[in-house]
This record gives structure tokens, C-alpha cells and sequence, in this order.
């Protein structure tokens, strides 16, 4: 179940990170909230709580009659994963989505609403598209997308550094997707095979596809993972 | 219970991984976290950055950065227009959190059995003495952070930046919640020098196994011991 604050959370972290990858600088304003909340895809009064959360954090202040100016760009939990993400190899991040996302996915299974669902199947949609005009471009945004969407249903927000490192992560290897189109249909199927378990509320299953898609990905990458026998989180 | 008079510095304690970029807000963090898992700043006690400025003569800005942290890390909760206060973790953040760091201690420790180096086994040595130091001399928070400490040293040596930065920001609720509800101090560093002794000879499949047993402990030691009757019961 999300809860009204577990939102919030979320869109704090979520403006953390577009105000640590500089979307924005120091004393520039924030567009307006109807703008925002639209980008962020929120309700307006969820943004506004969040915005509180971000003030009082000292990222923020809301000027009367003005707007929201950024007061710091690089605030403390989404800098130090840059840090950390920074030095990371792709087998890294490979053995972290490994580890974590059949983990992550189930709980999303468990918890996610039919409008989420529909959210979800709009970005496989995107990627279908690429596809068929065989556009690799587009094909890997659609993916990182995918991959943004999916795990920012999670209710837990230490789990959404995960969700960061993993997407700067895929952004930073674009270039090593973009250079594969080939991939893109073995993608696709696998992310449709995630997301029809999740729709049947399946969190077994829902596990089990996705660490099925990291497996391959880290076949298509000429990666071998290092895999636990201990495996009770399926 | 205003247990502010209590709070006393904690000097000769190691430093958690450098997470905040600054000296000071690591101090304040690390001070801050004692605290908390001590419980001299009990559950629900509500935190201002005045009063914690004041109490570590530290800024604010200070303050507000480790605030942040622990706020990330879900030791306290920071919500729109109420007070910080002292976070009183649920069964399910509990429980995620432990089934999170089984699937990533789980996945490091073959890792750290594979390119042992002497200083990190002589840190993981010293960890243990402090800790088995700290438990004598009945300084339970001590001991749970450097029980906790002795862990994110083993994620560093598995070398999985991202993986361990992850694991880093898992170990504080969990030590919170050992701190809560672990009436008996079970001797973690009895059993962490024998993961340590398995690391050491390179031994997977023993640290594997004694990894696993360590963590299925810390599941009882972690929940309250009403719950834990009513287990032996079914």
C-alpha cells in the first residue's frame, strides 16, 4: 500500500537526484508547480508537501510571490552516490541489479495498482516502437525509462538508491546498448515477460523474470555473475 | 524520559564509510547515530537543529547534513510540517531491511574471500577487539555499531562500490532495531571472528554458510521478544 508519505518521499528523492545532476543550479528558481508536478508526474498538494521536506532539508527556499529557488545543488545522499557509482565497473552494477532487483520487483508486485501497471506498459510500449522503426536511440531511452519507472513504484526509499545508481549507471553505458540494437527484442520480451507477473501480482515469478533478464544482460555484455546459492529471496 | 543529560561524547569510536563529503557532518553523524541506537535519544524524542547544534557545538548546516542522512537511512523521520524526531521503525521496514541485507551480504562475502589483504584483516581484527571491549565494559551501543562497522568492512573488501555503499545505508536501521528489541547480547563478535577466520584461509563455502547463520540470528535478535514466544508457540 502507498501511503501519502511514502509519495512524498519518492518525489523528494527524485528532485534530490535531478538537483544532483544538475538540473537545476544554485539560485535558480524552480519551474512552477503546475510544470513540476507535471514533469514529476504528482499530484500538486504531494509536491507541495515535498517541497517542504526540501526546504527544511535546506535544499530550497520558497520565496512568496516568487517561486522556489534552489539554495543547493548537491545535497547529501544523492551526491555521495554519484561518489559511490562513479568508480563502479559495469559488472558492478550488474551484480548490484542481480542481487537487488528481483528483490525490489517483488515488493512492487505486491503493492502496485492498476495505473501503475498501465504506466508501466506505456514504457514497454515506447520500446516496441523503437523497435519497429529501429530506432536504437530511442530503444535505449525507452529501456532506462522502463527501468526508472518500474523501480520508483518502490515504497521504500533506501531501495530508491538503487534505482539512481543503476540508471546513471545504464545512461553512462548507453553507448554499449545503443551499439547492440540487435538486443533490443530480447530486451523488450524479457521486460514483458517482468511486467505480465507483476500484473498478476505474481511476486515469485515477477523475481524469477527479472533475474532471468539481468542473467542475459550480463550474457549480451560478455559478463559472468557471480551468483549466490543462497537464493531466499525467489 | 529526557535522557539529554546523558549524552556524553563519543570519542575512541571508528568512523562509519565517509558518506556526507565533510569531516564535521560524519562526526555529527556517527555522534548522532550512537545516540539514537543507545537510545539516549529515545524513540519519537523530537530533534531541532538548535538543540543538536548546541548539544555537539556544531552549525547547523552540520546539523541539517547528518539530519539528512539519517533521515535517508530511516532512523528519523522528517515530515512536512511536524518535527523531526527520532524514527520508531515498523516490523516491515524491519523486515525489508534484513531480507535486503541477507540478498547483499550474501552476494559480497564470496567476493571478500577472494582478495583477502592483510591490513583489511588486521582492520576486521581490531573491529573485533573493540567490540568485544565494548561488550565487556556493557557499552551496548558501541558494540552493536562496531558489530555493524565489521560488516561494512567486509563489503569493501568485496570490492562492489555501489553494493556496499547500498549496504551502508542498511545497517543503521538494523542496528536500531537490535538495539530495540536484542535483551541478551549474543556475542556477534564471537561468530564474526569466525567468518573473519573462514575470509582469512579464503574458505567460501565455510563464510558462506557461517554468513547465513550469522544473519538468520539477527532476524531473532532483531524482533521483539513477544513476537518470538508467539513463534516457538506455533
Amino acid at each position: 500500500m502507498i501511503t501519502s508519505s511514502t509519495v512524498v518521499n519518492s518525489v523528494v528523492e527524485k528532485l534530490r537526484a535531478a538537483l544532483a545532476r544538475g538540473e537545476w543550479r544554485s539560485g535558480e528558481m524552480l519551474p512552477g508547480q503546475r510544470e513540476l508536478a507535471e514533469k514529476l508526474g504528482i499530484s500538486r498538494p504531494s509536491l507541495r508537501e515535498a517541497m517542504i521536506v526540501l526546504e527544511t532539508l535546506g535544499l530550497v527556499r520558497t520565496m512568496p510571490s516568487k517561486g522556489v529557488v534552489v539554495l543547493q545543488a548537491h545535497a547529501g545522499s544523492a551526491q555521495s552516490q554519484e561518489h559511490a557509482v562513479a568508480d563502479a565497473s559495469l559488472e558492478d552494477v550488474l551484480q548490484l541489479r542481480y542481487t537487488l532487483e528481483p528483490f525490489i520487483v517483488g515488493l512492487v508486485a505486491q503493492s502496485i495498482s492498476s495505473k501503475e501497471v498501465g504506466q508501466l506498459r506505456l514504457t514497454l510500449m515506447d520500446m516496441r516502437e523503437a523497435l519497429e522503426a529501429n530506432d536504437s536511440e530511442a530503444g535505449v531511452n525507452a529501456y532506462i525509462a522502463f527501468h526508472e519507472e518500474l523501480f520508483n513504484l518502490t515504497s521504500n526509499p533506501i531501495f530508491q538508491s538503487v534505482v539512481q545508481q543503476t540508471s546513471n549507471a545504464l545512461k553512462q553505458s548507453a553507448q554499449v546498448l545503443r551499439n547492440s540494437p540487435e538486443h533490443l527484442a530480447e530486451r523488450l520480451e524479457e521486460n514483458e515477460a517482468v511486467v505480465r507477473a507483476i500484473r498478476a501480482k505474481n511476486s515469485a515469478l515477477a523475481s524469477v523474470e527479472m533475474r532471468r533478464h539481468i542473467l542475459r544482460e550480463g550474457q549480451r555484455m560478455g559478463i559472468e555473475l557471480n551468483i549466490p546459492d543462497d537464493n531466499l529471496g525467489s | 524520559m529526557n535522557s539529554f543529560a546523558l549524552l556524553q561524547p563519543c570519542t575512541s569510536l571508528p568512523c562509519p564509510p565517509s558518506q556526507t563529503g565533510t569531516q564535521w557532518a560524519d562526526d555529527i553523524y556517527t555522534r548522532l547515530l550512537d545516540a539514537i541506537v543507545e537510545q539516549r535519544l529515545p524513540s519519537g524524542c523530537r530533534l531541532t537543529e538548535e538543540g543538536l547544534g548546541q548539544m555537539f557545538g556544531a552549525s547547523r548546516a552540520q546539523v541539517r547534513d547528518a539530519l539528512s542522512l539519517l533521515s535517508y537511512q530511516q532512523i528519523i523521520t522528517m515530515h512536512a510540517n511536524a518535527h523531526t524526531r527520532v524514527a520508531a521503525p515498523t516490523g516491515e521496514q524491519i523486515r525489508q531491511a534484513l531480507h535486503a541485507r541477507r540478498l547483499t551480504e550474501m552476494a559480497l562475502i564470496p567476493m571478500a574471500c577472494r582478495r583477502p589483504q592483510k591490513n583489511d584483516l588486521q582492520h576486521l581484527q581490531q573491529l573485533l577487539e573493540s567490540q568485544r571491549q565494548s561488550e565487556t565494559q556493557n557499552f551496548r551501543g558501541a558494540a552493536i555499531r562496531l558489530a555493524g562497522a565489521f560488516h561494512l568492512h567486509l563489503a569493501q573488501m568485496a570490492g562492489n562500490a555501489p553494493l556496499a555503499y547500498f549496504l551502508g545505508n542498511l545497517v543503521p536501521l538494523t542496528s536500531l532495531a537490535i538495539a530495540r528489541h536484542d535483551t541478551v547480547l549474543t556475542g556477534a563478535w564471537q561468530q564474526q571472528a569466525a567468518i573473519a577466520q573462514a575470509v582469512e584461509a579464503q574458505d567460501e563455502t565455510t563464510a558462506v554458510k557461517l554468513m547465513s547463520q550469522y544473519l538468520d540470528d539477527m532476524v531473532l535478535r532483531c524482533t521483539p521478544v513477544a513476537q518470538i514466544k508467539g513463534l516457538t508457540l506455533l
